[in-house]
């Protein structure tokens, strides 16, 4: 079978386009030497997500899941669109580019457009099916609604309230989502449902008395059940709970991390510093952090999952904000600096300022392709560390 | 006389459901339901003599094509004067494309609408209810899966709501992902936002099997007055397992026929001999298998159609 296998992988590595091969054997030689400021790394990404959004199959001002060396770009995604759009409002506000705003907006349209009866979204991009309301997908744009409200008013105070309510009436009695899951990825509880959670404190600074941030510290509390002595976290993957994402790690992290900013619960805050401090002590010096672990911490493949190493850092900034800790502030400078390596800063616009799903790019996690979630997760580590350096002096 | 009726009033959707009292889609809730979707709803009426002739259709249009659906098309012979008239008046209005098909229809071979750039040929299956007994000779594996389902105290359900139709929209897919593992050739995927439109227009209704209150199994039917049309079905392992799905079908349609509505349709396939065919037809031995075709026809060529409609 291994001979077959490794036949087989011979056979397709010869089937793909040139220019993929160019990509794959340069990744192998290891990460580029070339390094870039902070800002001109959030400019480039912005700039990649802005063509993201035009260059979008469905044209509607939702962002292209992804561009992929196979198929080129793709339809739009609302899951992250969902989320980019903070992203997006922020990068506006804070380096005075209006017509990110104008993005935002026309990416809250979108989501508007697109809420299913009910209240809640699709999951999968525009045109995938089933169309039928997922949890997760819903969390993740109500982050963006909440945010819409924040910036634009009541326009977006309906679609924002349909869908905390959606979510806070379909959770558990135990504080589990089951309702809803996902078509697209493995059956299953999801610890880093948290990141949902993180969607309903948004709509509770928005709306505090309609108790989303209950039923969203119901869930992290759940969650938190989930959590090994050592860090780590059980169920907390799309396809393989054993050896979860980094992506998914950091989701789970940062739905924590959001519950303490809301509630200052000692119990999130103390939960959120064992799954950090474990993946403190894995990364290394040059900011390399495996893309999947084993319960035992022990690294379950030897790729980079950019998007993920990306998450963990703003996570580490977050908490070298909350206890001054200097080790998380280098930790976040470290892994923010392997991910901007990648990030290519000439060539092809299609990839200029993209980050790829894996490095290298042909490492299991969004094989092949510059995913729309990574350089949203990338600007914003970097708007933070931008913001701490300053405030450094 | 031919006459092309856009956003078609109650008393025009009227006359039409009144001509074809058991086609679930020449309904007056069925067009109310295509004026929910992107287009321009249309009733189209021919008469020649005393026989008047009248369908329903909806016109969708894009930056290059312009084009018409019929959903059901009409019984007619090839040579009936109907068609000639739909050909001019598409013609006319610088259609590029007109879809025929034909969902509760009768029509077994394609007029001449213009060059034909597809072509399907289908099966739809149809039960007459008035019977005291409509189930004559049901299959082994129907009967057995019927006693299954009623030892474990299968329920029926009738709904509408929107939860409901999340769960059948879910349950679709679960039935699709089945038969993909099977090796079939499934391609349609489940939409709840048409399948809603259906139930709020009040053109359909959804019949569900509860299994220890959890929806196993569901159908939603397109309802005429006297007569139901099988829309879309799944049920998930668990319904599989207790013969949810024979259940649903049978309960259901015993309470349609309660309610006056006896022609009832299974709904199509285009793959004879598969187990889906044998599934629709293994209720009764007097289903009759209505051999269809469904085809598209080119009636302007798109950019010419798309430069007209710039000049005008």
């Amino acid at each position: 079978m291994t001979i077959i296998n490794a036949l087989k992988s011979f056979y397709h590595a010869q089937n793909l386009p040139k220019r993929l091969k160019n990509e794959i054997r340069q990744d192998h030689k290891g990460l580029p030497q070339r390094d870039h400021s902070l800002e001109q790394a959030v400019d480039a990404a912005m700039q990649w997500m802005a063509r993201a959004q035009d260059c979008s199959l469905t044209h509607d001002g939702g962002v292209s899941r992804d561009f992929s060396f196979i198929n080129g770009w793709a339809s739009s995604y609302p899951e992250t669109t969902g989320y980019i759009i903070p992203t997006f409002l922020k990068y506006a506000e804070g380096y005075h580019q209006d017509d990110f705003r104008e993005r935002a907006r026309k990416m809250l349209d979108w989501m508007v457009k697109i809420q299913l009866p009910g209240g809640g979204f699709q999951g999968g991009k525009v045109d995938s099916t089933p169309v039928v309301p997922v949890t997760f997908n819903t969390g993740q744009i109500l982050i963006g609604l909440a945010d819409g409200v924040r910036h634009f008013g009541d326009e977006y105070l309906p679609a924002m309230r349909d869908a905390a309510d959606w979510l806070a009436q379909s959770l558990d009695e135990d504080g589990c989502w089951r309702k809803h899951p996902t078509p697209f990825a493995a059956n299953g509880e999801k610890a880093y449902e948290t990141h949902v959670s993180w969607g309903l404190f948004e709509a509770a600074r928005v709306v505090p008395d309609a108790g989303y941030a209950e039923a969203g510290q119901k869930n992290v509390d759940w969650a938190l059940t989930k959590q090994a002595a050592n860090g780590w976290f059980a169920d907390c993957c799309l396809d393989q709970p054993d050896a979860p994402l980094t992506h998914t790690l950091g989701y789970v992290l940062r739905g924590i991390l959001e519950g303490y900013r809301l509630t200052k619960r000692d119990d999130y805050l103390a939960a959120a510093i064992k799954l950090a401090d474990a993946l403190l002590a894995q990364l290394k010096d040059d900011g390399y952090l495996a893309g999947r672990w084993y319960a035992d911490w022990t690294p379950a493949v030897d790729w980079v999952c950019l998007t993920g190493s990306v998450q963990v850092a703003y996570c580490w900034f977050y908490l070298y904000e909350l206890t001054g800790e200097a080790r998380y502030f280098d930790a976040g400078v470290k892994a923010n600096s392997y991910v901007r390596r990648t990030q290519k800063m000439e060539g092809d616009l299609d990839e200029r300022g993209g980050i790829k799903g894996a490095f290298p790019v042909d490492g299991d996690y969004g094989i092949y392709q510059y995913l729309n979630w990574a350089p949203k997760f990338f600007a914003d580590s970097h708007m933070k560390e931008i913001e701490l350096r300053k405030a450094q002096g | 006389m031919f006459a092309a009726i856009a956003h078609p009033e109650q008393d025009v959707l009227k006359s039409l459901e009144m001509a074809a009292p058991t086609n679930a889609f020449a309904s007056r809730a069925y067009g109310a339901y295509l004026a929910t979707q992107n287009g321009v709803p249309y009733v189209f009426e021919y008469n020649e003599g005393a026989s008047k002739i009248s369908f329903l259709g909806i016109l969708r249009e894009g930056r290059l094509h312009k084009r018409l659906e019929i959903p059901s098309a009409p019984n007619c012979a090839p040579s009936h004067g109907v068609w000639e008239a739909l050909q001019q008046w598409a013609r006319k209005e610088w259609l590029t494309e007109i879809n025929l098909l034909t969902f509760g229809s009768w029509l077994s071979t394609m007029p001449a609408l213009g060059p034909l750039s597809h072509i399907k040929t289908r099966r739809e299956y149809v039960l007459d209810l008035r019977p005291e007994q409509p189930f004559v000779k049901m299959r082994k594996g129907h009967k057995t899966n019927l006693s299954k389902a009623r030892r474990a105290g299968l329920v029926l359900r009738r709904s509408a709501s929107v939860d409901d139709c999340i769960e059948h929209a879910k349950l679709i897919d679960a039935s699709m992902s089945r038969r993909l593992e099977r090796g079939e050739d499934v391609t349609t995927g489940a939409n709840m936002r048409p399948l809603l439109s259906l139930l709020e227009t009040g053109a359909g209704v959804l019949f569900q099997a509860l299994y220890e209150d959890q929806v196993v199994a569901s159908n939603l039917f397109l309802l005429a007055p006297e007569g139901a049309y099988n829309h879309t079905q799944g049920a998930n392992d668990l319904g599989f397992e207790h013969g949810a799905a024979q259940f649903v079908l049978a309960e259901a349609m015993q309470a349609l026929r309660d309610e006056g509505r006896w022609c009832f349709n299974f709904g199509g396939t285009d793959q004879f001999g598969s187990g889906l065919e044998k599934f629709k037809t293994g209720f009764s031995k007097t289903t009759e298998v209505i051999e269809l075709q469904a085809g598209t026809f080119g009636v302007r060529h798109r950019y010419l159609s798309a430069l007209r409609r710039l000049i005008a």
